[in-house]
């Protein structure tokens, strides 16, 4: 019987990998770049390379009112951070969604999606309009849950085996050790990933449904519920206190540095503005409230007050790694690297194993396939890197990242589909790695004699330079190292009967 | 994985999923706000356990039998807890 379940969940594994396995490696690709994309900001964008000053918010929100109608609107104000040295000021109409850039000169300029945008709308709806892209990450989600706890049982080793890597074994064994451990060590990461995409990818439709049950269809109540009590503009003119001593003051009665505003009605008598932090390392917010008529305090308050807003902004918090510093989403990126080479080589296995059991020693369409879109993404992102700080910010920047994208997509799946000799998967990775070193180099040529003084007052381009380069350097560094493993196995130097073996003892399937 | 296996686990583990939401909605004790954030947390452990027990029973048709008969049961909890709730 166990031995019927444990086969079985295997299959599930196999099946659910094959249909979103690469579905899955794009979306755990892109999510490993958006998570350090802040901290790239001044890599990016290289006008953000000076040192962060406490930028007032007074003169943007008086602009802002002038050229645009915002009473009726909330405005979010994402304060100066080293990471991302400008002001940001962003609302949505009933149209879309308007967003402005404060520079340290104070001048605003229209805000122009770039490298991080880019990144982070191909990991939540793959650049696919409307609510389906979300709904596809969400399944694709549901999926990764599922192929988690079914790897995990399926494997009926994996306490044994739990630190067994055989690098000298034959390619397919030594892979699958590696799939393995990465989906053992990495599982709680993977397991909270997968849970909170899930959820938020879904979640616009279950909370319709489920909000509309238990709320027994009234909207209003339930919306009142989610988003607390609502204050709705007065419709009487009014002048607004100055919000810049507002922030000192919130700073001083939460005990932490602010780190965004909700400006509510900006110009109406009902007026206010919310100061946001976080108080604590695990992501929990408080924020004190001021009128904007007057100036006076309001209220200091959680901005979770109920489980349902806590739960949305735990699963934020805990998706995004917002609730920490870069020292974080550096961890969150390592960790995703780990995911997306766990979801690379369940594909490739996969393409070992149909390729033993046919007994062909030439790659097949979907071996070519899947060398084409798992060595081309990163080629495609690694091209997106280097071009970044190059090109203009205005409002073709997203077009033009898209074109790049997926052009590099295409061009490496068709050529790994028409030549797979020169567009080889080795290839392919190698000069994604090159790429990333040159990005660094061109960047710093670049710079000249700035260089020195803007990575002394920008903290974030040194850690950019240096996680780009590492990033490159390692992938060649594998390359180079599993090309010699490679040339040992073929001339017998690994270790007796390795060459000859090619079965794998702990996939349930061969034994 | 046949058709009927995966059509069973993927669609009608959707539908036991939400039919369990809603369930969950519907019995337990505390405010509405705090039941839909529960019955949205449980929806995709409640999907994924029905791919699972779809893909382990004995049969494609046998998968579509089971989950039916899941709904039949989660439908009714709903149903009697919003009943008794109004």
């Amino acid at each position: 019987m166990a031995r019927f379940v444990t086969k079985r969940l295997y299959d599930v594994h196999s099946a659910v990998g094959l249909s979103f396995g690469l579905l899955l490696y794009a979306i755990l690709l892109s999510g490993t770049i958006a998570v350090v994309a802040p901290q790239m900001t001044t890599w990016a964008v290289p006008e953000a390379r000076v040192a962060p000053v406490q930028a007032s918010v007074d003169a943007p929100m008086r602009d802002l009112a002038e050229v645009h109608d915002i009473r009726d609107h909330i405005v979010v104000v994402e304060l100066p951070e080293p990471a991302k040295p400008s002001l940001r000021l962003w609302w949505s109409d009933e149209t879309a969604r308007h967003a402005i850039d404060v520079g340290l000169d104070g001048t605003p300029e229209p805000w122009s999606p770039g490298f991080g945008e880019f990144h982070r709308r191909l990991h939540t709806n793959l650049h696919i309009p409307g609510p389906f892209g979300r709904w596809l990450i969400g399944l694709a989600g549901v999926a990764m849950v599922v192929m988690l706890v079914t790897g995990l049982v399926a494997d009926p080793r994996w306490r044994k085996d739990r630190l067994v890597l055989r690098p000298r074994r034959a390619v397919r064994t030594a892979l699958a050790d590696i799939h393995k451990r990465l989906g053992l060590w990495g599982l709680p990461f993977s397991m909270v990933m997968a849970l909170t995409g899930a959820l938020l990818g879904l979640l616009q439709l279950i909370l319709v449904v489920g909000a509309l049950a238990a709320f027994e269809g009234d909207q209003e109540a339930a919306v009142e519920a989610v988003v607390g009590e609502r204050l709705d503009p007065a419709e009487v003119d009014a002048d607004m206190a100055p919000i810049d001593p507002l922030i000192e003051d919130a700073r001083r009665r939460l005990g932490h540095s602010p780190r965004q505003l909700l400006v509510y009605y900006y110009g109406d008598a009902n007026a206010r503005v919310e100061v946001s932090a976080f108080v604590d390392d695990l992501g929990e917010r408080a924020a004190a409230t001021y009128s904007l008529a007057d100036g006076s305090f309001v209220r200091r308050t959680p901005v979770s007050p109920d489980v349902g807003v806590a739960i949305t902004n735990g699963l934020i918090d805990l998706h995004y790694a917002t609730f920490g510093g870069t020292v974080l989403r550096l961890i969150y990126f390592l960790l995703g690297v780990g995911g997306t080479a766990m979801a690379a080589l369940g594909s490739s296995l996969w393409v070992l194993r149909r390729r033993k059991s046919r007994g062909t020693p030439a790659p097949g369409r979907m071996a070519r396939l899947n060398a084409g879109i798992i060595a081309g993404m990163p080629l495609a992102t690694a091209a997106t890197v280097l071009v970044a700080p190059w090109i203009a910010r205005d409002a073709s920047t997203m077009a033009t990242f898209t074109s790049l994208y997926f052009g590099i997509v295409v061009a490496s799946l068709v050529g790994s589909m028409a030549w797979p000799g020169f567009f080889s998967s080795r290839r392919l990775w190698a000069a994604t790695g090159w790429l990333l070193v040159a990005a660094v180099a061109l960047d710093m040529v670049r710079m000249g004699a700035e260089l020195p003084r803007s990575v002394s007052i920008t903290p974030g381009l040194a850690t950019s330079y240096g996680g780009i380069a590492l990033v490159g350097i390692v992938v060649l560094g594998v390359l180079r190292a599993s090309g010699r493993n490679d040339a040992a196995t073929r001339h017998g130097s690994a270790a007796p009967g390795a060459a000859v073996d090619d079965s794998d003892p702990t996939d349930v399937d061969d034994s | 994985m046949s058709r009927a296996r995966a059509s069973a686990a993927i669609v009608g583990g959707f539908f036991n999923a939400m039919a369990g939401m809603l369930a969950l909605i519907a019995v337990l004790p505390v405010a509405a706000i705090d039941r839909t954030a529960y019955g949205a947390l449980l929806f995709v452990p409640l999907w994924v356990g029905m791919i699972i027990t779809a893909c382990l029973a004995p049969g494609g048709w046998a998968a579509w039998r089971r989950q039916l008969g899941v709904f039949v049961v989660l439908t009714l909890v709903a149903v009697t807890g919003f009943f008794l709730r109004s």
